[in-house]
């Protein structure tokens, strides 16, 4: 993919209601323009279920509100959600064991998950995935933009 | 790029003998899975088993949609009814290739091809 200069952050905080991800994946979405449309379909996937995990599982109010960033360089992606719901780090370390060790095997990657297929979405499709949790719960994703640190 | 500016899901189901196939359209997302999730487990309920889901106009799943596809696999097996794909495109033929969803699911070119192919028990 060449360098086509398109630079870009969008930092906004909207309630925690699934009605508002079809507006900020238009956001991205357009934050991706120029990337290969796989790319841009994985990055959007990803952000896609990181906030259903928000919405689904933080055991936030509707009313609560969770911060997120685009933010698009010449050489990535990042997107990066923060929420004060319960903290998932048991489950951030949990699917990120099983994709390492499905990725080490891919015969031992059963089809028909009942459970962590968000998560194997989100690491599939990212380069790199960290959470840090203090008052608050903080996902970092970020997708490399060139052939030699391609994710998937 | 994927026009997914406030695109809604819906589905149809039509029969040819046995088979029932329900075309889905749109977006199978968190917003409307249980929706989608709640008319497809009705069929295998009303004695429909053996289904071909046309995916051709499916632009954009994520993994409260698959539970909805998935869900509806696991009621029609458990009933010895068969379930099978076609017209699987871009983001949701990369989803069914990343959680190895064809493992299950044979996915099939054309709904008559999916019908020669059905396992009527």
């Amino acid at each position: 993919m060449k360098n086509d200069g398109m630079f870009g952050a969008i930092s906004i905080i909207v309630p925690c209601r699934i009605e508002f991800y079809d507006g900020l994946a238009t956001l991205l979405q357009t934050l991706c323009f120029g990337i290969e449309d796989v790319w841009a379909d994985q990055i959007v996937s990803a952000f896609n279920e990181s906030f259903n995990n928000v919405v689904q599982h933080s055991q936030l109010q509707q009313t609560d509100l969770i911060e997120i960033h685009f933010n698009r360089d010449s050489s990535q992606m990042l997107v990066k959600i923060i929420d004060k719901g319960i903290s998932y780090l048991e489950n951030f370390n949990k699917y990120q064991q099983v994709h390492i060790s499905q990725s080490a095997n891919e015969h031992d990657a059963g089809a028909l998950k009942e459970h962590g297929m968000g998560w194997t979405i989100i690491y599939s499709f990212m380069s790199e995935v960290t959470y840090e949790r203090n008052a608050q719960n903080v996902l970092t994703m970020i997708r490399y933009l060139n052939f030699d640190n391609e994710a998937t | 790029m994927a026009d997914i500016s406030n695109e809604q899901v819906d589905y149809e189901v039509s029969h040819d003998g046995k088979v029932t196939i329900v075309a889905i359209r749109g977006r199978l997302s968190a917003l409307h899975a249980s929706r989608i999730q709640a008319a497809l487990s009705a069929l295998p309920k009303h004695g429909q088993v053996y289904i071909v889901l046309d995916l051709s106009k499916l632009t954009w799943i994520d993994s409260s949609g698959v539970g909805a596809l998935v869900s509806l696999y696991k009621l029609a097996k458990a009933q010895n009814g068969d379930v099978k794909v076609i017209g699987l495109q871009r983001q949701p033929k990369e989803i069914f290739r990343l959680l190895r969803l064809e493992v299950a699911f044979e996915v099939c070119e054309t709904v008559e091809q999916a019908i020669s192919l059905m396992n009527f028990g």
